[in-house]
């Protein structure tokens, strides 16, 4: 279902604009000193909702009836699997880009998808937030997301068209991986987040996942880099075989030692 | 009269203990009995691939097809090349002289694992034999040359899917072979016998062991892969199912570059006997010759893209695997310099082993330093697939390792079979096989520099003449080949007995209690406090009793 309503808008925003979609930015920075509401109206700049940790970004709107919601609440779910510690290894900040909706619309939104993970989580991680003075629009442009509003005449409803996709920035804003469609798999967005760290605050094991899977840009997935990992496997196993034989030495029971030979 | 390992029931078999002679000799687990027979295998299969490239040089007398048309031309070059690296040259030296000499030079009573070499030498004649049925069977034998360039091996119709299985059966004995004489020496040294007393020949041959066993998967996981795209379509190697055919070519020389070194390392193993032998003197730079095999072994594998020149790469890496190549020429060159430095004021005693060994030291310059030449990008995109690199490759491994395996041959014959051969006709018919190779390669050189492409069966009138220099150098190199095997075969029968020492050498390999020598070797596992070259004014310093084996020096 969520496929086929990712196509339809995709569909959607093909007909429509060419602006609409991702025009993906990599490696290029978002203004950190944007400012938005948050959740209780509050003013506040994003590089005060990251942090100075690797975030999560997504684009919404509250209202969307289409993909904004099931993006949203397979995040939470992919949130509730992800073996990183919340608030402490990244953030999230959701941005409603609709500039006419209340930041009483981002809090009830927000109570409904913290409320949807299903394991005890640290709400201050995750920001619902929307635009001041432009703010929404130019993060959108800044990480090349194209959306398009449209107001369908018959049901007087404001609609937007938009992609779906999860940004990751690393600390200082950069750009680092775009995570198309509205489901990701809770690895993929772990190796994002671990990347976009810069591998400084990654655990040990984050290497070890590193050195494994390899981003593939063009699929926009993380894929098992199945050549290193053999290649390491057989170059270990030749390095323990020579190790073995050194450490083994020569088969003494089967000799003599010096000057016993004479029996 | 002690037995021989030759005489019938002297031998341990991998199954029951037979009575009949031929189920001893076809069950033996005897390194040496394994070793001549893979000899008498793979000297066949020589024999077999040289008449093929006789026929080849016969149509390429005149221009036009004579004899051959052009298919079953292509069809003969790869049946040569098979034949030639697969069946002949890949397990060469390794499996005849790692097997009857590599355990005796060490002390040892047989490698560590002789179950598995029978096994071995098995799988061998089952790839023999699968690479030959195709021959025979479906649209004949495969025509991509023995380096089964994707994608045509992936569209001819012709029988490459049992050639590369044979190849992959073969690569396996090849990994097996490898990994038994690993063992072998780590464990199996006589003791006192470290690293560095090690006669050169083994470490020729432990330098070898680990390309074969890291090296030879590769190519074998590459022929699958082949095998898998030509069977049930799946896009690897073919561009028009999303493949990449360069990817092949990589994958391929990963494992064929370093197969060179495969086959020189325990030639140069030989060579490295022979001189100080010879020469009467200790070898000149013990420990620099044994760490340059190592170190050729470790360069070898970083060079394979030297192959890849004209077939699409990036300057900066044609520029490193250029750089890489010029690298593995300063270990070969120190070898050179050392043998030569050996010879320097000895008493060389111009036997037949020497004469082959001296006849390469010209011979593998030759096809050492012209590798050289095409190893530099710019002349490479001239000389690529000409005959030059043709001329180069053969003066390197026939003139390189083909000779240093007859002068091994000549070497140890008499400790194989305790008899000698004619040496008056023994050193003719050296003569004969290095003339005729000369006017049989040198001409390609210059027919490559001026344009002749490799395997063509038809030529441009221009270069007529050089076909047909090669071609009365080929006869004359045959009617030496055939001259040298008879002297060689006759002497099996008939040749004078000698002693355990004929040569006065020094190593362990000459100091068995009967020649040739018993089942299990040593009569007492000897103890190594010596250098393995030691002369002092022509003689031996080390002396045993062969029956104690305790020294009496």
């Amino acid at each position: 279902m969520t496929r086929y309503i990712l196509v339809l808008s995709l569909l959607f925003s093909f007909l429509n604009a060419a602006n609409v979609g991702m025009h993906e930015k990599l490696g290029k920075m978002v203004p950190l000193d944007l400012t938005f509401l948050n959740d209780k109206g509050e003013s506040v700049t994003l590089r005060k909702l990251m942090d100075g940790k690797p975030a999560i970004l997504t684009l919404n709107y509250y209202r969307c009836a289409g993909i904004c919601t099931t993006q949203l609440n397979d995040l939470a779910n992919v949130v509730s699997q992800l073996d990183l510690v919340e608030n402490k290894d990244y953030k999230i900040v959701t941005v409603s880009f609709a500039e006419d909706e209340p930041y009483q619309l981002a809090a009830t939104k927000r109570r409904n998808i913290m409320a949807s993970i299903t394991r005890p989580y640290v709400e201050d991680t995750w920001h619902f937030v929307i635009g001041e003075n432009n703010s929404s629009g130019k993060l959108a442009d800044s990480v090349g997301y194209g959306f398009e509003k449209k107001v369908f005449e018959k049901t007087g409803l404001t609609e937007y068209i938009h992609p779906g996709v999860t940004i990751i920035l690393s600390p200082e804003g950069k750009i680092t991986r775009y995570l198309n469609g509205v489901d990701q798999l809770p690895f993929d967005v772990k190796m994002a987040l671990i990347e976009a760290a810069d591998g400084k605050v990654g655990p040990t094991i984050a290497k070890t996942l590193l050195f494994c899977f390899a981003y593939d840009a063009e699929n926009k997935k993380y894929v098992f880099a199945w050549e290193k990992v053999i290649g390491t496997g057989m170059s270990l196993m030749a390095i323990g075989l020579f190790i073995l034989l050194i450490k083994l030495g020569r088969k003494e029971e089967d000799h003599h030692k010096k000057g016993e030979n004479d029996e | 009269m002690s037995k021989s390992y030759l005489d019938a029931g002297e031998t341990h078999c991998a199954i029951g203990h037979p009575k009949s002679v031929f189920w001893q000799w076809m069950l033996t687990v005897d390194h040496k009995r394994i070793g001549l027979m893979y000899a008498a295998v793979i000297f066949t299969f020589f024999f077999v691939a040289v008449f093929v490239a006789l026929t080849m040089r016969i149509e390429l007398f005149a221009p036009g097809a004579q004899i051959l048309d052009g298919d079953t031309f292509n069809q003969a070059f790869t049946l040569h090349g098979v034949i030639m690296v697969f069946l002949f040259i890949i397990p060469g030296v390794p499996a005849v002289f790692g097997n009857i000499v590599m355990p005796l030079m060490i002390g040892a009573k047989d490698v560590s694992f002789p179950r598995l070499n029978w096994f071995t030498f098995w799988l061998y004649i089952f790839g023999a034999l699968i690479a030959l049925s195709s021959l025979w069977t479906g649209e004949g034998f495969a025509d991509t040359g023995w380096t089964f360039y994707a994608p045509y091996s992936l569209n001819t119709n012709t029988n490459v899917v049992t050639t590369l299985v044979a190849a992959f059966v073969l690569g396996m004995a090849s990994i097996l072979t490898g990994l038994n004489f690993l063992v072998t020496i780590h464990r199996l040294r006589a003791p006192g016998m470290d690293f560095f007393k090690m006669p050169l020949f083994v470490w020729g041959i432990y330098a070898t062991a680990w390309i074969q066993l890291l090296a030879t998967p590769v190519v074998g996981i590459t022929l699958i892969l082949a095998i898998l795209e030509k069977v049930f379509g799946i896009g690897i190697f073919d561009p028009s199912k999303g493949g990449d055919p360069v990817l092949f070519e990589h994958l391929f020389w990963i494992y064929s570059h370093p197969a060179v070194y495969l086959m020189i390392l325990p030639a140069f193993g030989i060579m490295s006997e022979i001189i100080p032998v010879f020469s009467r003197r200790e070898i000149f730079g013990y420990r620099t010759i044994a760490l340059s095999s190592a170190s050729i072994a470790g360069i070898g594998y970083l060079v394979w893209g030297h192959h890849l020149f004209t077939s699409g790469m990036s300057d900066l890496a044609k520029t490193v695997f250029s750089f890489l190549t010029f690298f593995v020429a300063i270990p070969t060159g120190i070898k050179f310099y050392d043998w030569v430095a050996t010879m320097y004021k000895g008493q060389i005693h111009m036997n037949a082993p020497m004469l082959w060994a001296l006849g390469t030291m010209v011979t593998f310059v030759i096809g050492g330093l012209t590798g050289v030449t095409i190893a530099m990008i710019g002349p490479d995109i001239h000389l690529q697939d000409t005959y030059y690199s043709v001329a180069h490759f053969h003066y390197a491994m026939l003139g390189g390792v083909v000779f240093l395996l007859f002068a091994g041959l000549h070497y140890w014959f008499p400790l194989m079979f305790g008899r000698m051969y004619n040496e008056k006709h023994a050193k003719r018919a050296f003569y004969f096989n290095f003339i005729g190779f000369n006017i049989l390669w040198f001409p390609m050189f210059i027919a490559g520099w001026q344009g002749m492409p490799r395997r063509y069966f038809d030529y441009l009138p221009e270069f007529q003449i050089y076909h047909q220099i090669s071609f009365f150098g080929a006869l004359i190199f045959i009617t030496g080949l055939i001259y040298m095997f008879t002297v060689l075969i006759s002497a099996i029968k008939k040749g004078e007995k000698v002693g355990p020492n004929h040569w006065n050498a020094t190593t362990l390999e000459w100091h068995l209690p009967t020649s040739p020598p018993p089942l299990e070797n040593h009569s007492k596992v000897p103890y190594v406090d010596f250098r393995p070259y030691e002369y002092h004014h022509g003689e031996p310093v080390v002396k045993f009793n062969l029956e104690t084996m305790q020294r009496i020096d």
